[in-house]
């Protein structure tokens, strides 16, 4: 009896100790939220940080694919057919819309303030892993202001105006009224002085999103007075030692010559005969791609594009036919075929047996369904770019060797481009055995003469960089440059039959030039 | 921690006070006299040899033949006991009364001397001071009912409970005084024999409009009583908001032995009588629906020469010349039974009982059917005479097999039962002599136009299985220090799995696209789902309960409770299996992403320190202060910890002098509550937790943060007032009760869309309010007619929630919607949370002039023929701008009533219960007056618009619904008000019968036999899932069945 009491006074008492003890701990309460983590059990090693780096650059998953659909919309790249929607054909129209669903600006958003969410954890690995070290710190800082930068810069370019996210995420306050930066140099002024601590002399950590390319896009994009500016940067991204290094590991690196969309993969390979860098990852061609955003449906993201372009499947919008000229009038270098053979017909778009014209540039084969990467950098982009700026840095001479046959072919050599890897350039058009452009005679200097460089330029972007989201912010560009608002209208309202359709887009888009933006829901 | 210690200060020095104030006790030792008789309540009959005995000096007295007594006691201000066997035995201060008249109750009927149980112990009603109804044992006899709560519907104010559906094994929507969050939960919390357990956790299903139950733990003949606590239960804090359902089982109060055995056998009637058009009215409907597609080149006699009536026309004229009821095809009678046997027994040391039960209850076909088998053991082991062990074991098996019944039309029998043509057949036929062959006829296949799935396969050949296991197994021990001060302590475990698992053949059923490109459809497809919910729980209390000077009644009680839930589910889904006999989930095709899987991890502690301090002066006043302070997972650190404070009064009028002379009024009681209460049940709270999800990219797998963490988000919190008034007249054989409360839900968490700038729109925060009203009113009564006994019961609920503001970040919102299927949703101010949210219609345009410049919903211009929207703005068009409240499914009323008359020993009892005002979009209706595709429809279509008839109801029919005809409208809201014969039974029970056994009951129930209602779907209550953004929508489910049982019920 008095036992039994004894024992019950144990079990009793340690039970109630037990329950207080663990009832009132904090950790009592840390409860298992399905498949979530939360920040203190992630940021401890330097692993950590390239993964945390790595699901900022995952999120521009969410936007590469509408602005793919949205540029070539917008510009003269794509029109809508039948099936189209009403967001397409309000997009195709250049109408005043709030909804756009394929083009979400909280989306650049939330790259945004991933990034600011990472930034200021990254500090706190720094004691904890000595692998971390201040280089590996630097780089990862530098490589996430660079996607944040870049994403600033797209989204003004789309937009019109951003507005700079406060980088402490957790003092957020939604009542406060946003402060907007709408005026362009003060952007670029801002994203260049942020980059430019990063800019690296060893050149030793090359980001997912290229520093140098991007600064010099945005000195190119300043203009007037930053042009040697824009050709240091853009060189610089394209010389050294890095000329193949990407970041990631995209889909169509898988493309062996045995594929049957070999032709697709000679849009970012140097073509077999010109190799200068044979070996890389064991597939006997160089890929120019710098910064892409894989897609693969085995990790549950599908990219939308060839749903919506591919004539197999939903076929809502199509090349415009001024721009399947512009492919099949081109005049190979040799052979008496005509037509750009290894960029039009059959590579960058294709017919069906009825005859349907449609965007071929994301199609690969069906193990690979869904899983098209898109590109956001790539050589041929950074040499036309490059190109533009020496065109307009009174240097029209290389810039033509570049667009045209190249380093290798030109005699002299331009100065500056003396090393063995430009010693190796094909130009633009020469990579794709195309006839060289030139400027008439009759065109001898001045204005006129940088023009129609320029101008030989952009249709060649056209071309190489046909649909992947570059069109609209080229005219836009030129346009802004020359203070022609026609050259954009031309051009966009050139792929309407239709000529009432053409003169109320060129309503809908005006010729104020401030106004070329999507607006702001 | 800290605040931990200042709240068990808080503690010690009101618990010190309280002892100081009551222990100057009254000191009397002078005797007085009293006499008084004891009446039978009702027919006023004296009860001779009842005993009367006062327990302040052990006096003892008995009644003679009239009922007199006469007892000798300290003063008039003592408490008596009477009690009597076979009557409730009553305690009462007999309030300076010198010739009283107590009325005692029969045991069979209600009365308020029962004693209600909560987590802090057991009460009598006629002591409670907050809202408390009993539903006690002959609630739950002779039921038919599959699961116990279809036997409380309706009965208990307050208590609103929609059956899901007629398929037995179904869960019921349970809510206790109205909705009372968005993103929480709005169920009320569930005891069973003191551990909670959860009925909520289940809201994953893989087989459409099916949740497994939950109460299934627990077999409707095992149970004793349950106590419905509506307001104010403060010592629940966070867990406390909806209210208590605390299910008693346990029978082993009475040491006597007994063994009980229960059978019953029946039948279940389909209920499928919707009309359908038959072989004649559909061919010209199908003739006239394929020339208005325009697609349609072709003439549809040489498209599909078998129209024209010729057995030679056509090798398919077999296959679509038939004139099938679908409906009968999938309904037939189905068989119901159920054993049970309860054996009991035991002495003063220890008690036990076992139970033990298989049930198998058919749906409205053969291949439906919901099996069970439940165990149950417990007993009280007296230790030493102050230490005892209360251990219970609950053992729960069932198995359904059922079939999808929810909004994807291609797999639901019931509504591919209407829109299937009566010109096919369940079977194939030989296109040469019609021969019905053995393959069931194929759906969907390029020579059928209609595209419906073969209802047949979807109850044959389609299986949809769920198999559950639950136990619960818990400990009591219980030691009192001294005959005031005990202390409990509830240590239990509660372990509950279910797999459920579908496989939809390719053959009869319709294919469903699989969103996945390349691979526009499904073929067949398997899914197999398994979850888990485990709870550990302890309780513990500290008693102490003393009457100071015979008048002074204290009660006090201190306690802690912790809880640990855990849920998990894992769900396999893969597609197209080599053929429909291969169903298992790794058999899908060569294309590993047609298999994939998906699951749920959450967990949920809790911590509660509790405290109750009960005080009543000689049962006359009352004063209660109930209390908690908790900690839940739920909130993160800064919000864990709150303190819910409750306050009770009440006062029984019918003890003061002034009341004395009215000797109708029995008894007279009013009651009033304040009460604090928490909602710590909602996923919302995981967005107060800073965290990050794993984002697959490239391989590799990133943390990615996936919403905006609100750091201040915090417990939505409830606040009650209840008035009552409880009153017994007419030798207490009328007994009334009347509830009225108040509820302000503040800090109601609401979802926001934040400006884009901050890239994740989506936020939850605590930015609204809501009120809960409501007035409850039950009563029963008793008529003595000769020799029979005719017994009324009548519960009347009257409730609504309403949303008081909303305090939105983004100042162009004004309200939130929020979409299911098919249907929308709108929570604005001032009205319901949910509120159906659509277009207003008008009829139909009957010209084009009439219809001149409206474009429709879908941006389309409007002709004759099409629906007349309300055009809100005025503006020509017809958009978001002109949707508004349509409709409302919540219930203005609901209740039930019910007659039982007794003679001798034959009993007839009729249940009806009712729900009035709620309304009902009839989905399976827009589906059958779509006139969009060729399915086949309601006759209703035939009295369309065409040219010729342009005075119709309904829009012409277009092929596709260009016009946008077909989105929600007020065209499918219908009023669901029913008034139902709940139940109907009739029972002998025998004498004694030789020396072993004690009584036999002989009985036949019929259950949901007649149905008064406009509603013109299969049945007005139903209920797709258990959350309000789920009411009131008629997706096709089975409608309760019409049952008939007879059963027998042997004691020895």
């Amino acid at each position: 009896m008095n036992k039994m009491k004894y024992i019950f006074g144990i079990i009793g008492c340690s039970a109630l100790i037990t329950s207080l003890f663990s009832s009132c701990s904090d950790d009592f309460f840390e409860a298992q939220m399905d498949d979530r983590i939360s920040p203190h059990q992630h940021y401890n090693t330097k692993i950590d940080a390239e993964l945390s780096q790595l699901a900022c650059y995952a999120l521009l998953a969410n936007v590469a694919e509408g602005m793919v659909l949205v540029d070539g919309l917008r510009s003269d790249q794509l029109d809508v057919t039948a099936n189209a929607d009403n967001d397409m054909i309000a997009l195709n129209r250049h109408e005043k819309s709030n909804s756009n669903t394929y083009l979400d600006p909280s989306d650049f958003y939330k790259i945004i303030l991933n990034v600011n969410e990472v930034l200021p954890n990254l500090q706190n690995i720094l004691g904890k892993d000595r692998d971390f070290d201040s280089v590996a710190f630097k780089g990862a800082q530098g490589s996430l202001i660079t996607l944040r930068s870049w994403t600033y810069y797209t989204l003004f370019k789309l937009y019109g105006k951003v507005s700079f996210m406060p980088t402490d995420i957790n003092t957020l306050d939604f009542s406060a009224a946003p402060v907007y930066i709408t005026d362009k140099n003060t952007l670029i002024d801002t994203l260049v002085n942020e980059l430019l601590p990063f800019y690296d002399s060893l050149d030793i950590n090359r980001y997912p999103i290229d520093l140098y390319a991007l600064i010099g896009e945005l000195y190119l994009d300043k203009g007037e007075g930053y042009y040697a500016e824009a050709v240091k940067y853009l060189k610089l991204s394209l010389d050294g030692q890095h000329y193949n290094k990407t970041g990631l590991k995209g889909e169509f690196m898988m493309l062996t010559a045995a594929s049957d969309k070999d032709d697709w993969a000679k849009i970012f390979v140097e073509p077999l005969q010109n190799q200068f860098n044979v070996g890389i990852e064991g597939l006997g061609y160089n890929l120019t791609a710098r910064t892409y955003v894989p897609y693969s449906i085995e990790s549950g993201h599908k990219n939308n594009i060839e749903e919506w372009m591919h004539v197999d499947f939903n076929y809502m919008v199509k090349p415009t036919a001024a721009l399947i000229d512009s492919f099949n009038n081109q005049k190979p270098a040799a052979g008496t075929a005509i037509g750009d053979l290894y960029r039009g017909y059959k590579v960058s778009f294709d017919s069906s047996a009825s005859g349907e014209v449609y965007v071929n540039k994301y199609s690969l084969p069906t193990q690979y369904l869904n899983s098209a990467d898109i590109i956001i950098y790539r050589d041929s982009d950074l040499q036309l770019m490059l190109a533009e700026a020496l065109n307009r840095s009174g240097q029209s001479s290389v810039a033509l060797i570049l667009l045209n046959t190249g380093v290798k072919n030109a005699t002299p050599k331009p100065p500056g481009y003396s090393t063995t890897m430009w010693g190796r350039n094909l130009g633009v058009r020469g990579r794709v055995i195309l006839n060289p452009n030139g400027v008439p005679v009759t065109i001898v200097s001045g204005d006129p003469y940088v023009e129609y460089v320029e101008d030989l330029i952009m249709n060649e972007r056209a071309l190489e960089l046909a649909f992947e989201g570059k069109r609209w912010f080229d005219l836009k560009r030129i346009a802004e440059r020359r203070s022609d608002p026609a050259y954009l209208l031309d051009r966009v309202c050139g792929k309407f039959d239709n000529p009432a359709d053409s003169i109320e887009v060129r309503n809908n888009i005006g010729s104020d030039m401030t106004k070329w933006y999507i607006s702001l829901p | 921690m800290t605040n931990y210690k200042q709240y068990v200060r808080i503690l010690i020095i009101l618990l010190v006070g309280i002892f100081s104030g009551v222990c100057s006790a009254f000191a009397q030792e002078s005797q007085v006299s009293l006499s008084g008789k004891i009446l039978e309540s009702g027919t006023g009959k004296a009860i001779e040899w009842c005993v009367v005995s006062v327990s302040s000096n052990s006096e003892s007295t008995i009644t003679d033949s009239a009922g007199y007594f006469t007892i000798k006691l300290p003063s008039l201000n003592e408490k008596i006991m009477v009690s009597y066997p076979g009557y409730f035995s009553t305690e009462l201060y007999i309030n300076s009364a010198e010739d009283i008249v107590i009325y005692l109750t029969q045991i069979t009927f209600k009365s308020d001397e029962e004693e209600y149980t909560s987590l802090i112990g057991t009460e009598k009603v006629k002591n409670a001071s907050n809202a408390v109804t009993l539903a006690s044992n002959a609630v739950f006899d002779n039921t038919s009912a599959s699961s116990f709560e279809q036997t409380l519907n309706g009965k208990i104010p307050g208590l609103h409970i929609i059956e899901h559906s007629g398929m037995p094994g179904h869960n019921s929507w349970i809510n206790l005084r109205g909705i009372s969050s968005i993103f929480g939960r709005s169920e009320p919390l569930v005891f069973i024999d003191g551990m909670i357990h959860e009925i909520n956790y289940s809201k994953n299903q893989i087989i459409e409009g099916h949740l497994l139950n939950p109460l299934d733990l627990v077999d409707v003949d095992d149970l004793v009583d349950i106590s419905v606590i509506k307001a104010g239960e403060g010592y629940l804090g966070s867990a406390g908001s909806n209210g208590v359902l605390n299910i008693n089982t346990e029978q082993n109060k009475v040491t006597s032995s007994a063994i009980i055995f229960k059978m019953y056998g029946g039948i279940a009637f389909p209920n499928l009588n919707q009309e359908v058009m038959d072989a004649d009215q559909f061919k010209p409907y199908f003739t006239d629906l394929y020339n208005s597609n325009p697609e349609n080149t072709i003439d549809i006699n040489s498209k599909y020469p078998w129209l024209n009536g010729d057995p030679s026309s056509s090798t398919d004229y077999y296959r679509f010349n038939n004139n099938t009821d679908w409906q009968k095809e999938i309904g037939s009678p189905a068989g119901l039974q159920k054993y049970y046997i309860f054996i009991k027994g035991g002495d003063d040391i220890a008690t036990y009982n076992i139970s033990s039960g298989y049930s198998r209850q058919g749906g409205a076909y053969d291949n439906w059917t919901a099996s069970r088998y439940n165990l149950r053991l417990n007993g009280i082991i007296n230790i030493t005479n102050k230490l005892s062990v209360v251990p219970n074991i609950k053992l729960a098996l069932s198995q359904n097999k059922l079939s999808n019944m929810g909004p994807t039309e291609e797999r639901n029998p019931i509504t591919s039962s209407l829109l299937k043509p009566a010109l096919m057949t369940p079977h194939s036929r030989s296109p040469i002599d019609g021969t019905y062959l053995f393959p069931y006829d194929d759906a969907g296949d390029p020579n059928d136009p209609f595209n419906v799935s073969n209802a047949a396969v979807l109850i044959d050949k389609a299986l949809g299985q769920t198999r559950d296991f639950q136990t619960v197994a818990s400990v009591k021990v219980g030691y009192a220090f001294t005959p005031d001060l005990s202390i409990a302590n509830l240590t239990g475990v509660s372990v509950n799995n279910d797999r459920q698992t579908i496989f939809i053949p390719n053959r009869g059923v319709v294919q469903l696209t699989t969103g996945i490109p390349n691979i526009d459809s499904a073929f067949n497809n398997s899914m197999d789902m398994t979850t888990e919910s485990r709870s550990f729980q302890n309780h513990t209390t500290l008693t102490f309960k003393k009457t100071y000077g015979y008048v002074h009644n204290v009660k006090l009680i201190g306690g802690l409770r912790v809880m640990n839930n855990q849920y998990k589910n894992n769900i396999g889904i893969s597609l197209n299996s080599p053929s429909d006999e291969i169903s298992s989930l790794g058999s899908s095709d060569e294309y590993w992403y047609l298999q994939s899987g998906s699951g749920e991890l959450s967990e949920l502690k809790w911590v509660s320190y509790f405290g109750d301090f009960n005080y009543n002066y000689q049962e006359k006043y009352y004063a209660r202060i109930s209390m908690s302070y908790d900690g839940s997972s739920s909130f993160n650190k800064e919000n864990r910890y709150n303190f819910y404070p409750s306050v009770f009064g009440a006062w029984r009028v019918s003890s003061e002098e002034f009341m004395k002379n009215i000797s109708w009024i029995n008894d007279l009681k009013v009651r009033g509550s304040y009460s604090q209460t928490g909602n710590m049940f909602s996923k919302a709270y995981i967005m107060s937790k800073d965290t990050y999800t794993g984002y697959r990219y490239d391989q590799i797998g990133t943390p990615i943060k996936d919403y905006i963490t609100n750091d201040e988000l915090a417990s939505e919190r409830k606040s009650t007032i209840n008035a009552g008034i409880d009153i017994s007249v007419g030798k207490k054989a009328y007994n009334f009760q009347i509830d009225y409360h108040h509820s302000v839900v503040n800090n109601l968490i609401i979802n926001q869309t934040l400006p884009y700038q901050y890239g994740y729109t989506d936020y939850l925060d605590n930015g609204g309010a809501m009120t809960i009203s409501g007035l409850e009113f039950g009563a029963n009564g008793r008529f003595y007619i000769g020799k029979a006994v005719l017994m009324l019961d009548a519960a009347v609920t009257y409730q609504g929630s309403k949303i008081k503001s909303f305090d939105f970040i983004n100042s162009n919102t004004e309200f939130l919607t929020r979409q299911v299927e098919g249907a929308e949703y709108i929570a604005s101010v001032n009205n319901p949370v949910n509120a159906f949210y659509g277009y207003k219609t008008n009829g139909v345009y009957n010209s084009d002039a009439e219809a001149n410049g409206i474009v429709g919903p879908n941006g389309k211009a409007m002709g004759a023929g099409d629906v007349v929207f309300v055009d809100m703005d005025g503006n020509n068009i017809i958009n978001e701008k002109d949707k508004q409240i349509i409709g409302n499914p919540n219930p203005d009323l609901f209740g039930s009533f019910t007659a039982a008359l007794g003679i001798k020993r034959f009993e007839v009892s009729a249940v009806f219960n009712y729900s009035i005002g709620n309304e009902m979009f009839n989905y399976v209706r827009s589906r059958t007056t779509a006139m969009d595709s060729y399915a086949s429809q309601s006759p209703d279509v035939l009295d369309r618009w065409t040219p010729t008839n342009i005075d119709a109801e309904l829009p012409k029919a277009t092929w596709g619904d260009p016009n946008g005809n077909n989105v929600f409208s007020d065209r499918w809201i219908e009023d669901a008000s029913f008034l139902r014969l709940k139940q109907l039974m009739v029972s002998y029970t025998t004498p004694n019968i030789g020396s072993f056994n004690k009584e036999t009951k002989f009985y036949i129930t019929g259950t949901n036999l007649l149905t008064f209602t406009k509603y013109s779907g299969n049945d007005p209550e139903t209920m797709y899932q258990s959350s309000p953004y789920y009411m009131g929508i008629d997706y096709g489910k089975l409608p309760l069945a019409p049952t008939v049982i007879i059963g027998i019920q042997f004691s020895l």
